[in-house]
């Protein structure tokens, strides 16, 4: 574990939110979570894994706000991915380039059928992965 | 258990009046060139101008780094790497970076230094601090007016500005938006050659309630 750099990371949470935040006990219990499990163990982190992370004294709207901010440039500690489920609940990954034509043109196409997917905004969900931030962190 | 919190998309959008900048969460992530990292930027910050108007009260004896403080860490909880007062060619008032992209941000107080003192950020962005490159070719000028009629103030300026930079190639203003007191300016960066845009924010901030 680089210690130095686990700590460095809880300074900026400390920086930006204050110690005494919701958001800094939230994206602190995140961080102590993504550093608990080997990272290819964490694949599909949903926001109800993340909601049971923190524990029921945190809204919707703190953990919105902590997901947010870890997955910017100053702190990237996740990596955020899209997902669309079938009608037999079966999830399929929308890669950035997918949804970043659906966000231009209104049309997102399913990845495996092709067909335009309507209401598309409705349809895909978020959730995330350790980022390489998370490998760092525990391996060296 | 919490296994029914499923977020999409739409739901982003649900959450906008609690949560500042999850609008644009998903496409701040999926920028790919600096132009839409500037254009969701703005978009950001012109959240941020909202929220910060709407409670003057609070901020009356704020001064400019206070301001620009505030500024940064609303950028900050967005995600951004935001910077106070870095060291760019000079002390920046506001820097933000997204790998090799920056945009740097010069705040000035309009007060009784005037329009000079608004121009002197206005050279101190674009011929100290910009580098005026492909990946550093927006800046803004954020002026925070305590004054009343925000509105004249800044045909003030951009009439100033014009006036007063025959030096700076190929200086034009426009208007930003109908129903906007944002105005543009664009010119040639003396560095590079470039067209460098600087986008003229103004924050409302008098007040002065006769009850």
């Amino acid at each position: 574990m680089n210690q130095k750099l686990k700590n460095q990371i809880i300074s900026y949470f400390a920086e930006d939110w204050g110690e005494s935040s919701p958001q800094f006990e939230a994206c602190t219990k995140i961080f102590d979570y993504l550093l608990s499990y080997p990272v290819d163990q964490l694949t599909h982190l949903t926001y109800s894994v993340l909601k049971k992370t923190i524990g029921d004294n945190y809204s919707t709207a703190e953990l919105l706000k902590a997901t947010q901010y870890l997955c910017g440039d100053k702190v990237s500690l996740l990596s955020l991915y899209f997902e669309i489920s079938d009608e037999d609940d079966y999830y399929v990954d929308i890669n950035y380039d997918d949804i970043r034509y659906a966000r231009k043109t209104g049309k997102l196409i399913h990845p495996r059928t092709g067909e335009i997917i309507e209401d598309y905004e409705a349809k895909v969900f978020i959730y995330f992965k350790p980022s390489s931030l998370i490998n760092e962190v525990q391996n060296s | 258990m919490h296994k029914d919190l499923k977020i999409s998309l739409e739901t982003l959008k649900d959450f906008q009046n609690d949560v500042d900048g999850i609008g644009n969460f998903p496409d701040r992530l999926l920028a790919k060139d600096y132009e839409e990292f500037v254009s969701i930027l703005y978009d950001d910050i012109n959240k941020i101008v909202i929220e910060m108007e709407r409670n003057l009260e609070l901020r009356k004896k704020d001064g400019e780094d206070r301001l620009t403080i505030e500024i940064k860490g609303s950028l900050c909880h967005f995600g951004y790497t935001a910077g106070h007062d870095n060291k760019i060619g000079g002390h920046c008032d506001l820097t933000v970076e997204k790998k090799e992209w920056l945009w740097i941000g010069e705040a000035k107080v309009f007060d009784s230094r005037g329009y000079t003192w608004v121009n002197e950020g206005f050279q101190q962005l674009t011929t100290r601090y910009s580098t005026g490159g492909y990946n550093n070719c927006h800046g803004a000028i954020l002026i925070y007016i305590r004054k009343p009629n925000t509105k004249q103030i800044m045909e003030n300026w951009k009439a100033h500005l014009l006036a007063n930079n025959g030096d700076v190639e190929n200086l034009q203003a426009f208007d930003f938006l109908e129903k906007s007191l944002i105005f543009c300016s664009e010119h040639s960066h003396q560095r590079t050659g470039l067209p460098f845009k600087v986008r003229h924010i103004p924050f409302c901030l008098h007040f002065d309630p006769k009850k």
